[in-house]
């Protein structure tokens, strides 16, 4: 049947376009993991590095009766030390001033997401600080709990202090889903003790948290560096394996330029460093990508 | 410049192809088996890490790491690995690499860092924006310093090579020397 003709239809009028929904999807990025999960403190005052002590020890030594014991190679104490040096990261955004009138994309916006770009750029960069750890455990294929043991082994054999500290294994999302998934697989009746399914069980919180397994907590992120093949993930002391200098918070400077374009500058920078404290407070874990 | 200059590698021009690779490392199947060529000649073990190894899109710097290798039951085995460390919006890094140096990792490469005659404009333009317009890359100076780190590694195999040469010409000279001496042992008549 043919169309009728001279009807009133919907695009007669002058109609409101573009309305926008109550529903806003936050981007899909990954959340801050690292800072913390590692010793952390302020910058330094009047000078870019800080150095962080790393105690010496001495050695006793048995000795005979009526024998002199002169000062030794056992007893001189050395302390050494790993130096930090501040860096700056920094992101920079123009909003026009046709933007700022009609758009509504505010100022409390755009620092936001600076805030939220700063760290995760810090977030990644700790991240990298574990394909520097000298010891590692390299998956036959995927992740596995006998791993992450091996690594909690090596922390604890080290003589790590504050042992009652529960480590953390900061894991990629694979090496998360194959720990569950051995679980899930297993027969074992370990796996009927619901104090070792919280892994399983919870949900993932913000700070990347995802459960328990024994006295070792997991986070899952991404982010972590590569190598070859295998993802590099670690499992470490929180204390005492990586440390960081922050500051107080990211600074945002608000320009309005004319010249150059009629619009607004919003720049925001933060100080930092983060760095390796003791390598052998963790050890990182290799596995498929 | 993208990478370093293609004529400074100390082991050859071309890249290897390690077709029995598989053979010897029982770790991961990884299909096609091409090593990535580094500026400094890695360890025998470091190669099979290399097999296949993508560089990373960013400015970085690649080590040689000396690490222990933890075997299941606890067996800890001295090995090697490799770290890249990130050098894309950070130039003053030179602190890290001290670090690492000082646990024994080696420098073995490094590339991508940004300059001001980079062939894509996005690089060249941050590498202009990190001068501060004062017309000096930071990426020069960590470049020049990852050389000068460099050096002895890369002066060691040339100086190597140099030594290996002079001993095959002194090994051809004393194979020609008892060659010599045989003929003319030939010749002299023996005494009864």
């Amino acid at each position: 049947m043919a169309a009728v003709s001279n009807i009133t239809e919907f695009g007669n009028g002058v109609n409101v376009t573009d309305v926008l929904a109550a529903g806003i999807s936050p981007a899909l990025v990954k959340s801050n993991c690292m800072m913390a999960l590692m010793y952390t403190e302020s910058l330094p005052q009047g000078s870019m590095t800080a150095k962080l002590t790393k105690r010496g020890s001495l050695s006793a030594a048995s000795l005979a009766e009526a024998t002199a014991l002169a000062p030794d190679a056992n007893g001189e104490l050395t302390d050494t030390s790993v130096s930090a040096t501040i860096a700056k990261c920094a992101v920079v955004s123009g909003v026009s001033v046709e933007q700022g009138q009609f758009g509504n994309i505010t100022a409390d916006r755009i620092a936001a997401e600076h805030g939220a770009a700063i760290g995760r750029f810090v977030d990644n960069d700790a991240l990298s600080l574990f394909s520097g750890l000298s010891t590692s455990v390299t998956s036959t294929n995927v992740l596995t709990i006998d791993d992450v043991m091996l690594g909690q082994f090596n922390i604890f054999a080290s003589e790590c202090p504050n042992k009652e500290v529960p480590l953390k294994a900061v894991l990629s999302h694979r090496g998360h889903y194959n720990i569950k998934k051995e679980i899930v697989n297993s027969g074992a009746s370990v796996w009927t003790n619901q104090s070792f399914l919280d892994i399983l069980a919870g949900a993932p919180q913000s700070n990347c948290y995802v459960g328990s397994l024994g006295p070792i907590d997991f986070y899952a992120t991404s982010g972590h560096a590569t190598s070859g093949g295998d993802t590099v993930q670690a499992i470490f002391h929180p204390m005492w394996a990586f440390a960081g200098f922050f500051a107080p918070a990211p600074i945002t400077w608000v320009k309005e330029k004319g010249a150059e374009g009629f619009y607004t500058e919003y720049a925001t920078y933060f100080f930092y460093d983060v760095l390796e404290f003791n390598d052998l407070c963790g050890v990182k874990l290799l596995s498929d990508t | 410049m993208s990478s370093p200059g293609c004529c400074i590698w100390p082991w050859g021009h071309k890249p290897l192809i390690l077709h029995n690779l598989m053979a010897q490392n029982d770790a991961k199947p990884r299909g096609r088996t091409e090593v990535f060529e580094t500026i400094v000649q890695p360890k025998q073990e470091t190669l099979q890490y290399l097999t296949n190894w993508k560089p990373p899109q960013h400015a970085y710097i690649l080590f040689e790491t000396r690490e222990w290798h933890l075997k299941h039951e606890g067996e800890r085995v001295q090995g090697t690995g490799l770290m890249t460390l990130n050098a894309e919006s950070r130039p003053e890094i030179a602190h890290q690499i001290e670090i690492y140096l000082s646990k024994g990792f080696r420098l073995l490469h490094y590339g991508n860092f940004p300059k001001f005659s980079h062939k894509n404009p996005q690089r060249a333009s941050k590498a202009l924006h990190y001068s501060q317009g004062a017309g000096l890359n930071p990426w020069d100076a960590l470049e020049k310093y990852i050389q000068q780190k460099m050096q002895s590694d890369i002066g060691w195999e040339s100086e190597r090579t140099a030594m290996e040469n002079e001993l095959n010409v002194l090994k051809q000279k004393l194979a020609q020397q008892e060659q010599k001496k045989a003929v003319r042992d030939q010749l002299t008549p023996q005494k009864d």
